[in-house]
């Protein structure tokens, strides 16, 4: 990490594209928790389709940590590895959309839960407190690295 | 209430000089995203930008920048 002012601005695009891929990866992490069982209930007997999903979910959590390895050796400063303060512009803006659409995304998600706890109760008898927390992390982490890939998507030139 | 919408001759200007989104990217020092966002109206620059470009180009920040009244 560096403290200077001047920086590359490309590093920047770079840390920020690689921490949308590790929250996507840490969302993924939380869902596949509370998908799990579900996943091998649908594939009762089937061991191929079991090893599949076991290697499709160890696939993605190796480039995970790959990607936070990369992300923890990157030279940008600390206003923006430790709060998202970017020194270029719009990579600084969308890193505020993402995380006000962050917190939006979980209030609308803490609300629905609040009003339909009941039902959800009924509906999900195993679905226990951690389950639940698991939920939670996954849809931060979905909604930050959604919108950081749907404000930086391609452009022309 | 007249409401306004920024335009902007960005891109007119760039492609006067000949030059990439990258390599006024560079110039001024911003990332591409910026100048592009720019250029397609999703995201208006700070003044400082605004009066990089404006040097940049050595016009004034009216000639890039311009309010229409859209009502």
């Amino acid at each position: 990490m560096e403290n200077t002012s001047q920086l590359d601005p490309n590093v920047e695009l770079n840390f920020l594209k690689r921490c949308a891929v590790g929250s996507f990866m840490v969302g993924l992490l939380f869902f596949h928790r509370v998908i799990e069982d579900v996943v091998y209930q649908w594939f009762n007997d089937e061991v191929w389709a079991q090893g599949l999903y076991a290697l499709i979910f160890v696939t993605f959590f190796i480039y995970m940590i790959v990607a936070v390895v990369k992300t923890l050796n990157v030279n940008v400063s600390r206003q923006a590895y430790w709060f998202g303060n970017f020194h270029d512009e719009y990579l600084h803006y969308v890193s505020n959309q993402a995380h006000k659409y962050c917190l939006g995304v979980l209030g609308i998600t803490l609300l629905g839960a609040f009003i339909g706890a009941d039902f959800i109760t009924e509906a999900l008898p195993s679905l226990d407190l951690k389950d639940f927390i698991s939920l939670i992390f996954s849809v931060i982490s979905f909604s930050y690295s959604i919108t950081v890939w749907y404000l930086l998507r391609a452009d022309n030139d | 209430m007249i409401e306004y919408q920024l335009e902007n001759n960005l891109a007119k200007y760039r492609r006067k000089r000949d030059l990439s989104q990258q390599d006024l990217a560079d110039a001024i020092g911003v990332s591409r995203k910026t100048i592009s966002t720019v250029e397609t109206g999703r995201f208006t620059p700070s003044v400082v930008i605004a009066l990089k470009l404006a040097v940049y180009f050595d016009v004034n920040v009216e000639q890039l920048f311009e309010l229409e009244s859209t009502a």
